[in-house]
């Protein structure tokens, strides 16, 4: 068990480099700017975690439980590179600048001196893994996810807690010829000192079984919001007086995803089920999961 | 059944660090803008500013990042006006800048008819020849990271008595980081 849980640390520090590199570029935006250049990355959280929460609308009236990994591939539209920054007077945003996931920053002359924008980390596509446990009882199943909290260097911790809770609406339309569900989770992702993400998802979605085969489908309304707190480094040759100053800064940033569709298969062998999904939204999703159902 | 379910979560971890693994190429260097100015004052006919030896670690931003510096390049410059006496005044500006170690000119820009109020609130991009500038990239490239260092002289002719312009030249460098 011990070796299992090892495994799953491991697997999540995966994207913790990711997290260094990102706070480096922060300090180099004013608080608006910095919304428009992390926006894509609250939505690629939110995304992430508002995924992979069902494979089937199947849900036992006995008593069911589950435990597995999740795991999805987000990918990164080109318009999501890219964003026009907000210069204060005098400077004119006469081209774009990378976002997060956008390559070089740019550089703005004006009559206080150049303002410069950061990169980007240049990726097309993020990879997200966690673990999850589920148990069922009367058509009514509830999901766990969740991980201790993690040291990231001196002071700071990562740390993942979500909830879901699933209702079987099939359950009273006996002649239904396919199960429909109905779900609701919430999600949250924190990285002290530095990211707070707050998530919400509501979404029906029906699947029918063939044997070992159950395709299925949903929709979804979801919800993200993440608390962003960084230092601007101080530089006396920006053109940006916020930038001049530097300081602590937090921000609130909204993720793009709102509405989602997904259109998915799962596979029962015994215990264990593997599934596969994919989900349109803001970001596309391309979800797997490999669970041990009992 | 235990080591089957063991043996199954290693095969699915060993696939998803090799996705993550190949999603993290893009991690290992990342191009860092460096701004950099020369403010001066010229005051009377030929006024020179020299702005002596400059290195890039006189930059906080170079300085936080510099052991990380794998190359740079120059990336666009720009004049400013921040005061004038004369608003009518008008002459000819020249920015050059030099290789220290052999004391000769890399970089020449010359704009005549130079109206100095023309650039108070908006800056002056200077076009530098291509070739200049990839002499100049080589130049710092060839120098030890803690000695990348060159100089400055900016003239202003066409001032005359007692006017004065006070002025800036901003430099933008690239440096491509190691993560």
């Amino acid at each position: 068990m011990k070796k299992i849980f090892t495994l799953l640390v491991i697997s999540f520090f995966l994207s913790t480099p990711l997290f260094s590199q990102i706070e480096d570029r922060f300090g180099a935006l004013n608080e608006k700017n910095v919304i428009e250049y992390t926006q894509p990355f609250a939505t690629t959280l939110g995304t992430a975690m508002n995924s992979n929460g069902y494979y089937t609308a199947n849900i036992p009236k006995l008593f069911g439980f589950q435990i597995g990994f999740r795991g999805m591939l987000i990918l990164i539209p080109d318009d999501q590179t890219t964003f026009t920054p907000t210069l204060q007077n005098g400077y004119t945003s006469n081209k774009t600048t990378a976002t997060i996931y956008g390559d070089k920053g740019s550089a703005y002359a004006g009559p206080d001196g150049y303002i410069v924008t950061p990169p980007g980390i240049n990726i097309t596509s993020i990879p997200v893994v966690y673990p999850q446990i589920g148990a069922s009882f009367l058509g009514i199943e509830v999901l766990l996810r969740y991980l201790p909290e993690i040291p990231l260097g001196e002071n700071d911790k990562l740390s993942m807690f979500g909830i879901g809770v699933s209702y079987s609406i099939s359950q009273y339309i006996p002649l239904l010829p396919v199960d429909i569900a109905a779900q609701i989770m919430y999600n949250t992702f924190t990285v002290t000192n530095l990211i707070d993400v707050s998530n919400i998802a509501f979404n029906a979605h029906a699947s029918k079984t063939f044997g070992v085969f159950t395709p299925y489908f949903g929709l979804q309304y979801e919800s993200t919001s993440v608390d962003l707190e960084y230092d601007i480094t101080a530089d006396p040759n920006s053109g940006d007086p916020a930038i001049r100053s530097g300081g602590k800064k937090t921000v609130t940033i909204d993720g793009d995803n709102n509405f989602r569709a997904t259109l998915g298969a799962s596979l029962q062998l015994a215990i264990i089920v593997l599934n596969a999904d994919v989900s349109l939204s803001s970001q596309t999703v391309l979800s797997g999961g490999l669970t041990f159902s009992f | 059944m235990k080591k089957y379910i063991y043996n199954t979560i290693t095969a699915i971890f060993i696939i998803f660090t090799a996705v993550s693994f190949n999603a993290c190429d893009e991690f290992n260097t990342f191009p860092i803008n460096i701004p950099i100015s020369f403010e001066f004052t010229a005051t009377g006919s030929n006024s020179v500013f020299n702005s002596g030896q400059y290195c890039l670690e006189q930059s906080d931003v170079y300085q936080d990042y510099q052991d990380k510096v794998q190359s740079i390049s120059y990336v666009e410059a720009a004049y400013r006006t921040i005061s004038v006496s004369d608003p009518t005044v008008q002459g000819t500006i020249n920015v050059q800048v030099f290789n220290t170690v052999t004391n000769t000119i890399i970089i020449n820009f010359t704009l005549s008819n130079f109206r100095p109020a023309d650039y108070i609130s908006t800056p002056l991009i200077l076009n530098i020849d291509q070739s200049q500038i990839n002499a100049f990239d080589t130049y710092l490239n060839n120098l030890p990271q803690n000695a990348k260092c060159f100089r400055v002289i900016v003239t202003i002719t066409g001032i005359s008595g007692t006017q004065s312009l006070n002025g800036a030249v901003d430099v933008v460098f690239e440096a491509e980081t190691e993560f």
